[in-house]
C-alpha cells in the first residue's frame, strides 16, 4: 500500500485515496497469487516450481505474487480513468 | 595422499544472501528491460513468460495432467500479446480454434485417454501465465504514465516478497519452526 500510494500519489499525481485503493488491491492480490502457486505446487508435491533461481526455487516461484495484481490494477486504473 | 585443506573452504553463503544476491540481479534484469523501453519489454514478456510456461508442464505433470507444449506455449504467447502486439487477432477465434483443434487432437496423439484433463491444463497455464503478461503490457503502453503505473506495480509485489522473505528467514521464525518440530522423544510418546 505504501509503495502504491508512494508510486502512483507522490509521483503520477493521483489522488492519495486512489493510490491507497490501488495499493490494497496490489497487496491482496499478491498474497492471492501467492497463495494459488502454492497451492499447486502442494498439489504437486513439490518444494518448488524449478532450481533456476539460487535461492528461489524457479522463475514462477518469483512470480507468483506478481501475476494478480497487474489485472486489477489495469481494471482499477481504466475505470477510475486515471490511464486510457 | 589427499590435498584437502579444511582452512581454504571458502565459507558457504546463508539461505539468505544467496536469496537476495539472486533476488537483487532478478530484480535488476526486470528493471533495466522495463528501462530499455518496449522492446525491452518485449524480450522480458518472452523470456520470462517462457519460462514460467517451461515450469508449469512439470508443475501440472506433478498435478496428474501434464499441459500438452503444443497448446501451452502457442495459446501462453498469444494471450501475452492479445492487447498488444496480437491486438488484430480475434480472441474468439483463437479460443475456438484451441477448442476444436486442441480436442481433436487429443483423438490422434499418445495419451489421449488423459486427453480432456490434459487439454484443460494447456488452458489454463496459457490463461494463468498469458493474461498477467497481457496486463503488463496494457498497463505499460497505457497513457500517461504507464511505465511509473508498470514499475510501482512490480516494486509493490517485490516489497511484500522481500517481507515474506525476510519474516521466514528471521532467526525467530526458525526458533518456532524448531519449537514446532517434534522431538525424538515426543515422536516416542
Amino acid at each position: 500500500v505504501i509503495v502504491t500510494f508512494i508510486g502512483v500519489s507522490l509521483i503520477v499525481g493521483v489522488p492519495p485515496v486512489y493510490g491507497i485503493l490501488i495499493g490494497a488491491l496490489v497487496g491482496v492480490s499478491a498474497l492471492v497469487g501467492d497463495l494459488v502457486e502454492s497451492q499447486m505446487k502442494r498439489i504437486a508435491e513439490v518444494k518448488d516450481s524449478s532450481h533456476l533461481i539460487p535461492g528461489h526455487g524457479g522463475v514462477l516461484d518469483r512470480l507468483d505474487s506478481i501475476l494478480f495484481p497487474p489485472i486489477l490494477v489495469y481494471f482499477a486504473a481504466t475505470m477510475l480513468h486515471l490511464i486510457h | 595422499m589427499t590435498t584437502h585443506n579444511p582452512a581454504v573452504t571458502r565459507p558457504k553463503p546463508s539461505p539468505l544472501m544467496v536469496r537476495i544476491l539472486s533476488g537483487s540481479i532478478f530484480l535488476a534484469v526486470v528493471i533495466a528491460g522495463v528501462y530499455a523501453g518496449i522492446y525491452g519489454v518485449y524480450a522480458l514478456v518472452i523470456i520470462l513468460a517462457g519460462l514460467a510456461l517451461w515450469e508449469f508442464i512439470g508443475l501440472s505433470e506433478g498435478m496428474g495432467s501434464r499441459a500438452p507444449a503444443w497448446l501451452l506455449f502457442p495459446l501462453g504467447a498469444f494471450f501475452a500479446f492479445s492487447g498488444t502486439v496480437l491486438k488484430a487477432v480475434d480472441v474468439n477465434l483463437v479460443l475456438a480454434l484451441a477448442l476444436v483443434g486442441g480436442l481433436a487432437a487429443f483423438l490422434v496423439v499418445p495419451g489421449r485417454r488423459q486427453g480432456l484433463g490434459r487439454w484443460a491444463m494447456g488452458l489454463a497455464g496459457a490463461l494463468y501465465i498469458g493474461m498477467p503478461f497481457n496486463y503488463y503490457l496494457l498497463l505499460y503502453t497505457s497513457k500517461p504514465s504507464g511505465f511509473v503505473w508498470t514499475l510501482f506495480t512490480i516494486l509493490a509485489d517485490c516489497w511484500l516478497a522481500a517481507a515474506s522473505a525476510v519474516i521466514r528467514f528471521s532467526p525467530r521464525s526458525a526458533r518456532t519452526r524448531r519449537s514446532r518440530a517434534p522431538s525424538p522423544a515426543s515422536s516416542l510418546r
